[in-house]
């Protein structure tokens, strides 16, 4: 059971407890590594996901190979501030709003039953190097 | 200074920073072109009304500029940005129908495996530097795409290539 907080950080279950402040319905994806209809979400403002029920270690080997990187123990948490999830079939899931989770004022709750797969989102910032915003930069011919 | 010879861009600046101080003499016209990246300069001799050029650039687009593709590369990578958000858009159509009772669950799912290129985004496409530069300057001013997740989703770059693309 561990606690992940950076970025690209994945965990993967049958059943995962989202605690997160907004939440926001995206529509369905085509998951790139396991090629299923999942529909997407985007959390923000102190986001925390649970494993609640492990998912079991993908029996085919280049699915395997691609997600060795994901974190499947229940109780492994992702703690950040926004979250990419992925819930499988077409139909989006419900939350609960309750306020007063552990000082989030009017935190959002969602539990879902069927696979799922959550990430820590990376910020566009990280590629301002690419764009030459840091002071690196430089051409050679 | 009627000519300017130049091998190599320290070359060049020094040609046309040379020239630059000749400019009211010989009616010399000099731009610079510094992008993120690319730094390139373009050098207009009045008097003999040729154009030099000269400068580097990551990757290859300022040839797909030359060569007059780089607006195919452009539109097609906003499409499909724009067919994506279309998508979305589909989706949460179909799903008020189903709140609203006009359709079936039964009828909601059909019509989504039956349609589904009208309504589920592929993350496929392995993009070219090029797209990626585009990609991430539209991601600046594209509402909602915050991070490279969003980016990623938005222009259906497989996950995988771009980081790829990223490492090299």
């Amino acid at each position: 059971m561990g606690v992940f907080i950076k970025y690209g950080e994945t965990i993967e279950g049958s059943a995962v407890d989202f605690i997160v402040r907004a939440w926001y319905k995206n529509g369905p994806v085509e998951h790139p590594i396991t090629k299923k209809v999942m529909c997407r979400y985007t959390t923000d403002r102190n986001s925390l996901g649970t494993i609640k029920k492990p998912y079991p270690t993908p029996t085919d080997e280049e699915i395997k190979a691609a997600t060795q990187h994901y974190h499947r123990e229940l109780g492994d948490q992702l703690k950040a501030d926004a979250l990419e999830i992925f819930t499988e079939g077409f139909k989006p899931i419900k939350t609960n709003v309750k306020e007063g989770i552990s000082g989030r004022h009017g935190a959002q709750l969602a539990s879902t039953s069927v696979h799922t797969i959550a990430s820590i989102k990376t910020p566009l910032k990280i590629y301002d190097n690419l764009l030459g915003h840091s002071a690196k930069k430089e051409i050679k011919g | 200074m009627n000519t300017l010879t130049f091998i190599n861009t320290d070359n060049f600046d020094e040609a046309v920073t040379s020239s630059g101080n000749n400019e009211e003499q010989y009616g010399q016209f000099i731009s610079f072109i510094q992008g993120q990246d690319t730094e390139l300069h373009v050098h207009y001799n009045n008097a003999t009304g040729i154009t030099r050029l000269g400068g580097a650039c990551r990757g290859d687009h300022f040839f797909h500029h030359l060569i007059g593709d780089y607006y195919g590369i452009l539109k097609d990578t906003l499409v499909q940005a724009i067919n994506n958000r279309t998508r979305e858009r589909n989706y949460f159509r179909l799903y008020s129908e189903l709140l609203e009772d006009s359709i079936t669950e039964e009828e909601f799912n059909n019509e989504l495996q039956r349609n589904c290129d009208d309504y589920i985004i592929k993350l496929q496409h392995k993009p070219s530097f090029e797209e990626l530069m585009i990609a991430l300057n539209a991601s600046k001013d594209i509402m909602d795409i915050t991070s490279v997740e969003d980016m990623q989703t938005a222009f259906s770059f497989a996950p995988k290539e771009l980081n790829n693309l990223l490492e090299k």
